[in-house]
């Protein structure tokens, strides 16, 4: 070869090795979007994820077969899961997910099992200290498939609202999910995303008390069910059925909301903006038969000057105590002025309901006296407790811990309950360990255990609620509740 | 340099070079000519590094010093190879494919049409005795075979100048004439042929002219004539005493007791007549015969010179 | 014509030793056998479809990345090294070939090999998907099973394109694997030459830990630059390796299509760069 050409070789070789250096500058960022699940944040336990794989697992990420290994280990999952054995399905989540770090099933449900299938002999009630695991699975998913609604929704509804009860952090995530729309797990098209999460948006912002944001969400939406029902009949052919049932779904919701903005702080405006929206559904006839009741107490109402149905104090007079029936077996009981039939009687929204009127018809299959479905809560925990925020997920627990919470159904004004930890197979979810223990029980609109109906009486935010010694205003602000704690020792419980 | 040479070697050298830094001189300043249209035998012993010299010829290897052309061009240059052919020794082909197919690849190196192609691997099959065993594969194929399939692969491009390294290495007798035949008819044709062969009775039966190459040294050069020398008589005595063998001696290049004869080597015709002086009424003369020197001879006597 | 004529040749050589046709077969046999995966979970079927089709898929991909592998490493240690054991080259060489297109034919035509053992298991791949999602679709439609599975919310997709470019990825990965041990073969000996070809893919294979390795706290400049280099100068091979991207179409960061495009600019590059530094080394080598 001339030398001529040679050196032209060599400057050709030192041209291509530019453009490869270059191209891995451009291909690095995308490669690193994809890959950093394989990197997990952690601080002071970065070996732990390492050591808790065995070799093998590490070995067969470099042959390419991650996804096999963590296919095989979720079959096996599943097998475990059939049996009722639950315990081994969580290392087994941790090893997936490191293998796999983009399958959502596992994030779900495995923080599904962690919060709802660890329960007691007696009581059937969850081992709460898994909950910050369930919760740090569920946020590694999230950080790891960042865009996908599916994760969020969960973190906010199944274990932020249902478990914990926490309506703001539920509507953090909630709202985060609204944010991303659906991808098809087949194809990775777009696709809507599921409509319920928007309705549950809205939900979660009237029980945070954010009415104005909710009516705009409900016609959020509302009107995106519109859109995919006028989708669905450009297409003819397809031969979909045009269901229309979103649409009257939000429609009932939102005129439902406004009205109880009208009947429970005495909002003329609301009241008839939840009149026209409720006019625009055409059934069922109850409804129809509701609404137009409804509108003609509003014509009624109209210039006068009236106080709205959770405006008028209520005294709860709550009274609870607890004893201990047997060693590690409590019974809390007590009453509580929530709600009587008669405070339905004059209530604006006595209009639509009819309720009062239906329960004292002389014709009345049942005359209650007391409008029962509301719910006291309780928490038992170590008295210097705090749930742990857990930055990875991490599936063991501090076993010398004890936390336990519930609730007690209310009725005739009475409640009472006996939570039974003493059964043996149980000693491992209650240790008891702590001297000094802390068990609060209160009642607040917030939680699911206040009815709609009882809220009617009482408003949202619990307005109309007082108590001479239960009412407390701190623990959420801008809520009323009603709430006690005790300082129990070991020895009150064992 | 002389148009008429094709190859044209000087002062060429190779020195390899050991992985522990040791140095060995394969070839050391040899210098030669080919002439146009001669056969040309190349001749040494296992290592003496005429293999050495036909790669460097072919620019399969790179010399250390010295030059070599070949049909006017630098050795090892593209234009010449499309008129040179090479034949190694044991050749190897790809054993999958068939013998047309294997001509056919060469023919696509020297970027013949499909056509073209088509006609020359017939032509060619004919031509080296496989015309009904082109379809075959070459692992189906004998020694003989393979030899007549490379054979071939050599005349693809109707070279003027053609390499062969052992060619009729491991053929049968029959097969073995056939090539030699092949090399004669080739100089008829007026190419050249660079022969490098131990079959030293083919050399002597084709070759023009023959050069000597031993420990990478050109030993001797020259046509047969000038290389073969008459050789020497021997003169075969009866009864010769000790007293006789003594006298002769320094008469003879080599002195023989073969049980009751002498047998006394004398290269010149003047000393045959004084060893026959010196042995009258003292011996019987049982022979004078004289004996010619073969390029086995020469072979021979020139690799022992080396090993002293 | 040169080049095309000794990669054909190279192909018809490769093909047929008994080593590479061992492995094809043997990843073949066991994507095919796959297809045995029946389990499938009660509460991963609703998103996705069945979760033993991820399973099929991940499996394929797996063993056929894993055939990949030796296959790249016996094809590029033997290629160019045969020739000189067997002395084909030098009747080839003593043609007028030019050594940059012998080179260039013996990197096309392992090329080539290497295309075709990947698209044949990546055919048998794709068929045995294909035929495992027509059955799951099945399934989910069936009246009883698909209800009681809760498999009806969204239907398995019968063809995922995914695979394809998965299938493209596996074939680049070694393509760029081969060319290496092919420059390799012309300075190391075979065995050296397979350690080496195994230790490059594992390194770049590795890497985010290399990345990790130069900056990490402690490290000298020395070890900072030294890192960088082979960050720099080694292929990527886990950027080729995204089955996890290809298998959650849902959690994709980059259209496949446009990256599996850049991958292929990529690994043609770094070809090309093998390609001419083999070049430049044969020039000068002895045969």
């Amino acid at each position: 070869m001339q030398e001529r050409n040679r050196r032209l070789l060599i400057g050709l070789l030192v041209v291509l090795v530019a453009c490869v250096v270059a191209i891995q500058f451009d291909l690095d960022p995308t490669y690193r979007k994809m890959v950093k699940a394989s990197q997990p944040v952690s601080k002071g336990k970065t070996g732990d994820l390492m050591a808790q794989l065995p070799g093998q697992f590490i070995v067969a990420s470099f042959t390419g077969f991650e996804q096999v290994v963590a296919g095989a280990l979720w079959i096996r999952a599943d097998d475990f899961f059939h049996r009722g054995d639950y315990q081994p399905i969580i290392p087994i989540v941790r090893m997936v997910t490191w293998l796999d770090p983009h399958n959502i099933d596992v994030y779900i449900t495995g923080a599904w099992h962690l919060d709802y299938n660890f329960v007691d002999e007696a009581n059937s009630l969850s081992d709460k200290r898994y909950i910050p695991a369930s919760i740090a699975l569920l946020t590694e998913g999230i950080r790891n498939n960042p865009g996908i609604w599916d994760l969020c929704f969960e973190l906010g509804w199944t274990h932020y609202c249902k478990k914990m009860n926490d309506n703001q952090k539920a509507l953090e995530w909630i709202s985060e999910a609204c944010k991303y729309q659906g991808i098809d797990p087949n194809t990775g098209e777009t696709v809507p995303r599921a409509e319920f999460v928007d309705r549950m948006k809205a939900h979660m912002l009237e029980k945070c008390g954010r009415f104005d944001e909710a009516i705009e969400q409900w016609h959020k939406s509302r009107a995106q069910s519109v859109k995919l029902v006028e989708a669905v009949k450009r297409k003819p052919a397809s031969g979909e059925y045009v269901d229309r049932m979103a649409v009257d779904l939000c429609d009932r919701n939102l005129s439902l909301l406004l009205l109880r903005l009208g009947w429970r702080y005495a909002r003329m405006d609301r009241y008839e903006q939840g009149l026209e929206v409720a006019e625009r559904l055409t059934g069922p006839p109850e409804w129809v038969a509701a609404t137009a009741s409804a509108r003609k107490d509003f014509e009624s109402r109209k210039g006068k000057a009236w106080v709205g149905d959770a405006m008028k104090p209520l005294n709860t007079s709550f009274q609870v105590s607890w004893l201990r029936a047997a060693p590690q077996v409590l019974i809390i009981k007590g009453r509580v002025n929530v709600i009587q039939a008669s405070e339905y009687k004059g209530l604006a929204c006595e209009a639509f309901t009819h309720w009062y009127a239906t329960n004292n018809a002389p014709n009345a299959v049942k005359h209650e006296t007391w409008r029962d479905g509301c719910r006291v809560y309780w928490r038992l925990e170590d008295y210097d407790y705090t749930m742990p925020d857990l930055e990875t997920f991490d599936w063991k627990i501090d076993l010398d811990k004890t936390i336990a919470w519930g609730d007690i159904w209310v009725g005739n004004g009475r409640f009472t309950s006996s939570i039974d930890m003493s059964d043996p197979r149980d000693s491992e979810m209650y240790p008891f360990k702590a001297g000094k223990y802390k068990l609060t029980i209160w009642m607040t609109p917030e939680d699911p255990g206040m009815p709609d109906y009882v809220q009617d009486r009482v408003g949202w935010k619990g307005e109309a609620l007082t108590d001479p010694n239960c009412l407390d205003t701190k623990t959420r602000p801008g809520f009323k509740m009603l709430k006690k704690e005790f300082v129990l020792s070991r020895n009150d419980i064992i | 340099m002389n148009v008429a040479e094709a190859v044209v070697v000087e002062g060429l050298c190779k020195e390899f070079r050991g992985r522990l830094g040791d140095r060995v001189m394969a070839v050391n300043d040899v210098s030669f000519a080919v002439d146009e249209g001669e056969i040309f035998g190349f001749i040494g012993p296992n290592g003496a590094g005429k293999t050495t010299t036909i790669k460097m010829l072919l620019g399969l290897l790179f010399p250390t010093a010295g030059k070599a052309s070949v049909l006017g061009l630098p050795a090892g240059n593209i234009e010449a190879k499309e008129r040179i052919s090479y034949l190694p020794e044991s050749p190897y082909f790809y054993e999958h494919m068939t013998g047309a197919e294997l001509l056919d690849f060469y023919c696509q190196l020297f970027r013949m049409g499909t056509v073209f192609r088509r006609k020359k691997v017939a032509e060619l099959l004919d031509k080296v005795g496989l015309g009904k065993d082109g379809n075959r594969t070459l692992r189906q194929y004998s020694k003989g075979m393979l030899q007549r399939v490379g054979i071939a692969q050599a005349l693809i491009n109707d070279p003027d100048l053609l390499f062969f390294d052992e060619p009729t290495s491991g053929l049968d007798p029959i097969a073995h004439k056939d090539i030699t035949d092949l090399i004669l008819s080739l100089r008829k044709q007026g190419k050249t042929v660079f022969l490098s062969s131990h079959q030293l009775s083919d050399v002597e039966y084709v070759c023009d002219r023959v050069a000597i190459i031993n420990r990478g040294e050109l030993v001797r050069m020259g046509t047969l004539e000038e290389l073969l020398h008459a050789g020497r008589t021997i003169v075969t005595l009866a009864g010769a005493s000790a007293e006789l063998t003594e006298q002769v001696k320094p008469l003879a290049a080599h002195v023989m007791q073969d049980g009751e004869l002498l047998k006394v080597y004398v290269e010149s015709e003047d000393d045959v007549h004084k060893v026959l002086e010196a042995a009258r009424g003292k011996a019987t003369l049982v022979s004078v015969v004289p004996q010619k020197q073969t390029l086995e001879d020469l072979f021979v006597e020139i690799v022992r010179e080396g090993r002293k | 014509m040169i080049i095309w004529a000794i990669a054909k040749t190279t192909v018809g050589d490769a093909l047929r030793k008994k080593v590479l046709q061992v492995f094809m077969v043997v990843a073949i046999g066991l994507i095919v056998l796959s297809l045995s995966f029946s389990q499938t979970l009660s509460f991963s079927s609703q998103r996705g479809g069945s979760a033993d089709l991820m399973l099929l898929k991940s499996f394929g991909l797996g063993m056929m990345a894993l055939a990949g592998i030796f296959i790249s490493l016996i094809l590029g240690v033997s290629l160019i090294p045969q020739e000189f054991e067997r002395r084909t080259i030098y009747t080839i060489l003593a043609k007028p070939v030019k050594r940059y297109e012998f080179i260039t034919g013996k990197f096309v035509g392992a090329l080539l090999t290497l295309g075709i053992t990947t698209g044949l298991m990546g055919l048998t791949f794709i068929i045995t998907v294909v035929a495992k999602a027509i059955g799951a679709h099945q399934l989910a439609a069936s009246p009883t099973v698909g209800q009681i599975q809760g498999a009806g919310e969204t239907s398995v997709a019968i063809f995922d394109a995914n695979m394809i470019w998965g299938v493209v990825l596996v074939y680049l990965q070694f393509m760029v694997l081969s060319s290496i041990v092919l420059l390799f073969s012309l300075i190391f000996t075979t065995t050296v030459n397979f350690f080496m070809g195994a230790a490059v893919y594992v390194i770049g294979f590795m890497s985010t830990v290399v990345t990790s390795l130069g900056g990490a706290e402690g490290a000298n400049n020395f070890q900072r630059a030294f890192f960088t280099t082979i960050y720099y100068v080694l292929p990527r091979f886990d950027e080729f390796n995204i089955p996890n991207q290809l298998l959650h179409p849902e959690t994709q960061v980059d259209n496949m299509a446009f990256y599996t495009l850049k991958m292929a600019l990529y690994g043609l590059l770094f070809v090309s760069v093998t390609l001419v530094a083999a070049i430049l080394i044969f020039e000068r080598k002895e045969v």
